[in-house]
């Protein structure tokens, strides 16, 4: 996988208004729809996933989400990332009942299923690093967001 | 024999797959052979059978005197030196 195959400027929303997870999730999943990357299904998957499965990373400092779904739902491979001006909740992966705030969302549709774990360490490898974080919730515009992901995620992502 | 280790979290999904995968390549850089063994942690009291450790992300349930390490170092990447050392020290006793 080739980080130039999932990222893609036209997935990054640097500053989406939204007072929950769910209203987030909806418009970053409705927006993959619009241009084709998922299926009208992953917008509901993505709710019923996050809802049993949570995926909020609860790191040191800054916090993210990596909300992801079945392959069933997707058409294209790619990374949708989201910045909100205001946290909002999310349940911790591997441990539902602790809540984190996160004001960065870093969703993803796989259309490969035995690549999910790859894309999911590689994920979490690169934001384990606070200073990416720091980075990513400071960058100035989408352009900066996207140079960063692609800097870095592209760094852990293996070649396979 | 390799020493066996159950990794366990609420859904045996992604989040056990990515712990069994750091604590893999882990060992791996030590030279330690391991069999890793991925499991819900509500199957957990039904897979103790031969295990010699456990790491789970969630708690899990009557596991008796086997060992258990209930972290999240290795998706935080916070204190997965102290918790390799822990596993480390519980398997080649």
């Amino acid at each position: 996988m080739k980080i130039e195959d999932i990222l893609k400027a036209e997935c990054i929303l640097g500053n989406i208004e939204a007072p929950s997870k769910e209203a987030a999730l909806k418009i970053m999943a409705e927006k993959l729809y619009s241009l084709g990357y998922v299926k009208e299904s992953y917008i509901q998957a993505i709710q019923d996933r996050e809802a049993n499965y949570p995926s909020g990373l609860p790191m040191e400092d800054l916090k993210i989400a990596i909300p992801h779904t079945d392959a069933d739902h997707v058409n294209q491979s790619v990374i949708c990332f989201a910045r909100l001006p205001e946290d909002v909740e999310f349940s911790v992966m591997g441990d539902p009942d602790q809540k984190i705030p996160v004001r960065l969302i870093s969703m993803f549709a796989l259309k490969e299923k035995k690549k999910i774990g790859d894309l999911l360490e590689t994920l979490i490898t690169t934001y384990q690093d606070n200073n990416v974080l720091k980075a990513l919730l400071n960058a100035e515009d989408d352009t900066a967001i996207y140079n960063i992901l692609y800097d870095n995620v592209g760094k852990n992502l293996k070649a396979s | 024999m390799a020493k066996k280790i159950l990794v366990s979290c609420g859904t045996a999904v992604a989040t056990s797959t990515v712990v069994l995968r750091k604590i893999e390549e882990n060992l791996e850089e030590k030279g330690i052979k391991v069999n890793l063994i991925q499991c819900k942690a509500a199957e957990v009291p039904s897979k103790l059978d031969g295990v010699d450790l456990i790491v789970t992300t969630t708690p899990v349930g009557d596991v008796g005197d086997i060992p258990v390490i209930q972290t999240l170092s290795f998706l935080t990447g916070i204190g997965v030196d102290a918790d390799m050392e822990k596993i480390i020290s519980y398997i080649k006793e």
